[in-house]
């Protein structure tokens, strides 16, 4: 990797990459997708009052709000819904080179997972076209199509048929199913991204019902799911190496995202010393379950814990070897999200630049130099007046919310 | 020296309670508030993550009740909510609600003529 | 007088030194079993007596028995006649050999049955046996008990702790892992409250998947054992999670609990994930007015896991850094297979790390007194 500076003199000007961000939402609006949907679903499910079918909705919700409120565009649609404030949000301000777009909606239903296909596969045809396609002129975005778990062998098929697509980065499955993730129904599943070269996502969608439902019952606070999340990306994790998962499928890659990482290492040490003691039984996992960990997966950073000792995270984190396996991650437009800047701050001198953007160009094939664009005049203009940005748009004006009380 | 600085931010007709006004000052910017007749100056910088705190909705607080999972709403229009991860200050001081030891910088307001300052900056 | 630990005296792996030096530990966790099914019947009251009930072996998820590790017991408790674990002065022989000289019994009940009333009365058959059999044995190792209590019971559990006022064998409650509720619901408050009158700490234990359990992780029930061995342990942290945003802490400041399936490995990071939440969610929940982990050490404790704990290297700095010296207590696990002799428990940590795991969090915690 080549450690020149940001911009050459000579043929067209590149940049250096300094960030990749492994996870941000826009948003799929389902009357976008609609006609993207094979029969005979759409018939049955999506000609008229798309507003009476409810995608998106939450269980466990932060009580404030579940995206940044400087997030609502000027248009006045929902955060994440405008490509253009996204872009000016996200490459400009953040500062983002990269960004792996993972649509959460529509989210997965599980009751028909016919129907999740269907549905899905309509997402990626139109995530092509806007997102990845006139959204995409930078080429700086890369889609995360998505595929029903619960539907492997029409998952494998619409995984081959976006192999080679220049802007397909991954695909994106959702940990909390009903069934570990590694057990040979999904495999087909891994089969075909192995097969096209994409690596696979995990991320929470916090979908309400029954699959909510803990070990122990249902929780009531969003502080109890929050710190309960990680227990998906265990409980998978574990699934996925002891049933031999990267062993049957060696170029298959996987990245955990908004899990957590600082359970890794614990869980990691945990893991190989049950292998060691029954190991008898996995007959699957020839090899200790951490090899497999090094080779073929992968941890975001958001949202960073915050101990007490901030020097503790950093321990934590040469105990995972982050600089190896762990990647940043901002969640925007989300609530939680982390600003490049401030997690730069957070990651140690040593760790950050293989945080930031090298570990993620290495798992992704990404070249570590880009074209220069655009977008890079318009960051260098924010970041000579920050007060440009997108906060001048709600200069001078009324916190929304006191509009809203006063009515 | 700094005790010398003040910047002009309106007239105090143009902030009434209730409302905030953006200081376009420095790196980050400065909310200017009126609190029910109050005067404050918060630095539109989160000290928990480096949010545009001033862009969060000013609100109250919400307090346990004498009896368990009994919830009370206090102080009304006294708060202010990061926009990004939604910690709360208030705003006559900067201090977090939930952690003592985070505090959004703050500033002197004064009104002067029927002119609001923020002093210092 | 008690019998000092040496951390010098041990050599790790020297099957001698194993079998003849004495640590003077304390072995928070010893289940001990029923010589056999009939044994726990006759202490039932006449009219459960006959009922058919789920047996104290697992049936989701029995450990294998053709390969590792061989089924539910330790190859050392098999040397026994009968059910491993059923006879109070071979089982003290073996813990005294792991280096205890006192133990907490903490025998299985049932897990969560659909039967309120079966359940407490399987209980409190067992609370009997345990005194009656174990607790009045003069051993070798000295036994202290617990009270298994059907939390889905509340008015059937206060009795029975009731029953038990006075009698200082017993030095905790004990409820199971599964549960249909977590236990910072309100529903369990006035059992709690009761418990923690009586100055008695509540222990949690999987109880095995024979009673009405849900699935044992939240994606559902993995194909093998060894990842129900991996995986079961966590789900102490939806109790404690629950615990504290519920403010059951606050409102019973003398409420301790004790996890004794392991998972302290990863209790850290679950926990700063809901300190991170708690300043932006606390709106939900503003009668939790600390950080959740400042309830930790106050609050709780976490038996150890021969499967948890750094390599070696980095035990020092794990061990300051997850607080190990404060909450985390050796427990054997006798006579399951995993057991587990106290030398065996973080070799390489600190002196004074292992004394507080070892003893003398435990003496502590459970208050316990010296042998008259």
């Amino acid at each position: 990797m080549t450690t020149s500076t940001a911009v050459r003199q000579e043929a067209a000007p590149t940049v250096q990459v300094g960030v990749v961000d492994c996870d941000v939402h826009p948003i799929a609006p389902l009357a976008q997708l609609a006609p993207y949907v094979a029969e005979p679903y759409r018939t049955r499910h999506f000609m008229k009052h798309l507003e009476e079918i409810d995608q998106n909705a939450s269980l466990y919700t932060p009580p404030a709000t579940t995206t940044r409120d400087d997030s609502i565009p000027p248009s006045g649609g929902a955060p994440g819904s405008d490509s253009e404030f996204l872009r000016r949000q996200v490459l400009v301000e953040a500062g983002v080179d990269y960004a792996f777009l993972i649509f959460l909606q529509p989210k997965t239903k599980f009751y028909n997972p016919e129907l999740d296909s269907a549905l899905f596969a309509a997402h990626n045809e139109w995530m092509a076209g806007t997102w990845l396609g006139e959204h995409n002129g930078h080429g700086r975005y890369r889609g995360s199509i998505r595929v029903s778990a619960h539907d492997p062998l029409a998952a494998a098929r619409e995984i081959d048929r976006w192999s080679g697509h220049p802007y397909v980065g991954q695909v994106y499955i959702v940990p909390e199913d009903p069934s570990p993730l590694g057990q040979p129904q999904f495999h087909p599943i891994y089969a075909a991204a192995e097969r096209a070269g994409l690596p696979i996502a995990m991320h929470v969608t916090g979908r309400p019902g029954m699959y909510n439902l803990t070990p122990a019952g249902f929780a009531a606070y969003h502080m109890e799911t929050f710190a309960q999340w990680p227990q998906y990306f265990m409980a998978n994790l574990t699934s996925l190496l002891f049933e031999g998962v990267f062993e049957k499928f060696p170029g298959l890659k996987m990245v955990m995202v908004e899990g957590g990482f600082t359970w890794a290492a614990p869980i990691l040490w945990r893991l190989d010393k049950i292998w060691e003691r029954l190991g008898g039984e996995l007959t699957e996992c020839p090899r200790r379950p951490s090899d497999y960990v090094r080779e073929s997966i992968r941890f975001t950073t958001q949202p960073i814990e915050e101990p007490q000792n901030p020097m503790d995270l950093l321990k934590v984190m040469d105990w995972l070897d982050a600089t190896r396996l762990l990647m940043f991650s901002s969640d925007y437009p989300h609530y939680d999200f982390d600003s490049p800047a401030w997690a730069k701050g957070r990651l140690g001198r040593q760790r950050r630049e293989r945080i930031l953007a090298g570990n993620a160009l290495d798992f992704y094939g990404l070249p570590a130099v880009r074209p220069r664009d655009a977008n890079d005049d318009e960051r260098d203009r924010f970041l000579a007046n920050p007060l440009s940005g997108t906060i001048s748009l709600v200069r001078d004006t009324k916190p929304r919310y006191f509009a809203e009380q006063e009515d | 020296m700094s005790e010398q600085k003040r910047t002009f931010v309106c007239h105090v007709d143009d902030l009434p309670p209730g409302t905030m006004k953006f200081l376009p000052v420095g790196k980050q910017g400065i909310g200017v508030y009126n609190v029910k007749g109050d005067f404050y100056a918060l630095s539109n910088y989160c000290p928990h993550r480096g949010a545009p705190l001033c862009l969060g909705p000013v609100s109250g607080e919400v307090r346990p009740g004498d009896e368990p999972y009994e919830l009370t709403w206090e102080r009304d229009q006294e708060i202010v909510r990061c926009p990004w991860h939604g910690w709360e200050f208030e705003i006559a001081t900067g201090n977090a609600l939930a952690l003592k030891n985070h505090k959004a910088r703050s500033w002197p307001v004064t009104v002067e003529d029927g002119s609001v300052y923020v002093e210092g900056v | 007088m008690w019998k000092v630990y040496d951390p010098m005296s041990v050599t790790v792996g020297n099957e001698s030194v194993r079998t003849e030096t004495v640590l003077g530990s304390i072995d928070t966790a010893v289940h001990p079993t029923f010589t056999s099914d009939a044994e726990l019947r006759q202490y039932l009251p006449r009219a459960y007596r006959d009922r058919p009930f789920p047996n104290s072996l697992r049936y989701l998820y029995s450990p294998p028995t053709g390969v590792a590790p061989y089924g539910s017991y330790s190859a050392e408790a098999r040397q026994a006649a009968g059910t491993p674990g059923s006879d109070p002065e071979l089982a003290a022989e073996h813990l005294a050999a792991y280096g205890s000289d006192e133990a907490i019994l903490l025998p299985l009940a049932r897990g969560v049955l659909p039967n309120l009333d079966l359940g407490t009365e399987i209980c409190k058959a067992i609370n009997t046996w345990l005194a009656e059999r174990w607790l009045s044995a003069a051993t070798e190792v000295r036994y202290h008990g617990s009270i298994r209590l059907n939390p889905l019971d509340v008015e059937g559990s206060i009795t029975e702790l009731e029953r038990w006022a006075g009698d200082d064998r017993m030095v905790q409650v004990s409820v199971p892992l599964e549960a249909h509720l977590p236990y910072g619901h309100r529903v369990y408050h006035r059992l709690w409250e009761a418990v923690a009158a009586s100055g008695l700490p509540v222990a949690v234990r999987n109880d095995g998947y024979s009673g009405a359990s849900f699935h044992p992780t939240p994606s559902g029930f993995p194909r093998h054992y060894a990842e129900f061995a991996a995986l079961q342990q966590n789900n102490y942290i939806y109790h404690l999670t629950s615990l504290v945003a519920e403010g059951v802490f606050e409102r019973l400041p003398a409420l301790r609990w004790v996890f004794t399936d392991g998972g302290f490995d990863v209790m850290l990071p679950l926990m700063w994930r809901m300190d991170m939440d708690w300043p932006i969610t606390r709106v939900e929940t503003p009668w939790v007015p600390h950080l959740p982990s400042e309830y930790l050490r106050r609050h709780v404790r976490f038996v150890t896991s021969p499967f948890e704990g750094p390599p070696d290297d980095i035990v020092d700095e794990w061990s300051g850094i997850w607080d190990a010296g404060s909450l985390l207590m050796y427990g054997s696990a006798y006579p399951m297979w995993m057991s587990t002799g106290a030398r065996d428990i973080l070799p390489a940590a600190l002196a004074e790390v292992r004394d507080r795991v070892l003893r003398g969090t435990a003496e502590e915690f459970f208050a316990l007194r010296p042998r008259s």
